[in-house]
């Protein structure tokens, strides 16, 4: 019942209590959110410059006058 | 001069290199060393009125440092030195047979040469429950000035299934254009000026079962201050700009070799300057492990597109007293970027190897094509080295 809320939050169903135990396969490095985070930051910093909108995933961070 | 890749954008990116699962205070002191090679294919010569066609060509250094301190805490610091070298556009106008062409800068006979230093560091106290952050980012340029401050938090809840976070930064910006009394236009009305950035994003992230979790935010940016690029000519746009995304990101686990995982991602995108735009990035991560190696290969597909800006403007001499703007970033268009990932481990040490390459078109919006040609559309290739220890 803990997981109805989150579950429907994200309007999801099929939610299931993973103990700790459980959760190996969700520590992977092959499921990080970004593969290599050096480079995620590269990449968001070249998409933000050469096109027209940016953003998601966090918060914006500094100014750009890139061209 | 003019600017290279971006400033700090990744203040509050600490979550986004956490594995999939909780966050937990990581216990292993990290330095790396990455470089890249940012390439732009040349403009169409056929186009290029004056100027030169060779676009940027960036090198780009990135060190970073991050290890516990105490118990509970986890501090990083990254510096990033890029060099720039190369030609961009100044304005697109369509001539009298209906041709979009350029005007690329070095028209003048003086090519764009700039550096750029990026230092910042980020502290973060772990709690049994969740974590608190905090960031601060200074960029130098010879014609841009930086400060950027940030914070974030993240609470973990019904048994660390659910995972929220709240992400705030702010950053104040100045504007130095090299040359400015000599050009005058837009370089001499942004000399001394200023922008300000606030930027707000919320996270939920949920344990779906063993193998499959999901993310999902909503972001809000607002700038304000000089927005034009001074740099481009004819080129006035609004002094405010708000900014909002949804994204979504998914990760499921197979059993195949030592490991792999379907990654998934996707970002609305709409601003009140008339562009929409929808981010779709699918990736395959896949390892490998023989004894104490470890290979890791991800290829990424990407695929956006967006609206053009309610000012985006062709015309050769477009009205003066109205917002304009003939820059290719705020036309409408699409782009695909194909890439390739590599990582080798042993023991400590690592070494990745990245490529990509990133193809844009007018025609690639797939609906709701433009006829308007956007000649000073960019494509270009980036190969990264990199090189990590953990102990």
């Amino acid at each position: 019942m803990r997981l109805l809320l989150p579950c429907l939050l994200l309007m999801l169903g099929g939610c299931a209590q993973v103990q700790p135990w459980e959760r190996g396969y969700l520590s992977h490095d092959v499921m990080a959110w970004d593969v290599d985070p050096m480079k995620a930051r590269l990449d968001r910093h070249i998409y933000a410059s050469k096109e027209g909108s940016s953003g998601g995933g966090q918060a914006a961070g500094g100014g750009c006058g890139c061209n | 001069m003019n600017k290279t890749l971006s400033t700090l954008a990744a203040l509050s990116s600490a979550a986004a290199a956490m594995p999939a699962q909780a966050a937990a205070v990581p216990t292993d002191t990290v330095s790396s060393y990455r470089y890249s090679q940012y390439r732009e294919a040349d403009a169409p010569a056929s186009r290029v009125y004056a100027g030169d066609i060779e676009r940027y060509s960036i090198d780009v250094h990135q060190l970073h440092h991050a290890r516990p301190l105490a118990e509970q805490w986890y501090v990083s610091g990254d510096v990033q030195y890029e060099t720039l070298s190369g030609a961009s556009p100044w304005k697109t106008y369509q001539n009298t047979d209906d041709q979009s062409v350029l005007i690329m800068s070095g028209a003048s006979g003086e090519g764009i040469t700039d550096t750029r230093i990026d230092i910042n560091s980020q502290a973060k106290r772990y709690f049994d429950e969740g974590t608190l952050g905090g960031q601060v980012g200074v960029s130098h340029e010879n014609d841009y000035q930086s400060l950027a401050l940030g914070g974030d938090g993240s609470l973990e809840l019904f048994d660390k299934h659910t995972t929220l976070t709240l992400a705030f930064s702010t950053s104040f910006d100045r504007l130095s254009p090299t040359d400015a009394e000599q050009y005058g236009g837009g370089r001499s009305r942004a000399d001394g000026r200023s922008k300000r950035t606030t930027s707000t994003y919320h996270g939920i992230s949920q344990v779906l079962d063993a193998r499959r979790v999901i993310s999902a935010g909503i972001g809000y940016t607002h700038h304000s201050g000089f927005l034009s690029d001074p740099y481009k000519l004819d080129d006035r746009r609004p002094g405010e700009r708000d900014q909002f995304t949804l994204d979504g990101q998914y990760r499921h686990h197979f059993d195949v070799f030592a490991g792999a995982a379907a990654h998934l991602d996707y970002r609305l995108y709409q601003d009140d300057w008339g562009i929409n735009s929808h981010t779709l990035s699918v990736r395959w991560s896949q390892a490998f492990q023989w004894g104490q190696w470890r290979y890791q290969v991800t290829p990424l597909l990407r695929y956006y597109r967006q609206t053009a800006a309610n000012f985006y403007n062709l015309e050769e001499l477009p009205p003066a007293d109205d917002y304009a703007s003939s820059d290719a970033r705020l036309s409408s268009f699409g782009a695909i970027t194909a890439g390739l990932h590599q990582r080798l481990s042993w023991q400590q040490w690592s070494v990745s190897l990245d490529y990509q390459t990133y193809q844009s078109d007018e025609q690639l919006t797939l609906i709701s094509t433009t006829e308007d040609e956007a000649p000073g559309l960019v494509d270009f290739s980036i190969f990264s080295l990199g090189l990590e220890y953990r102990h």
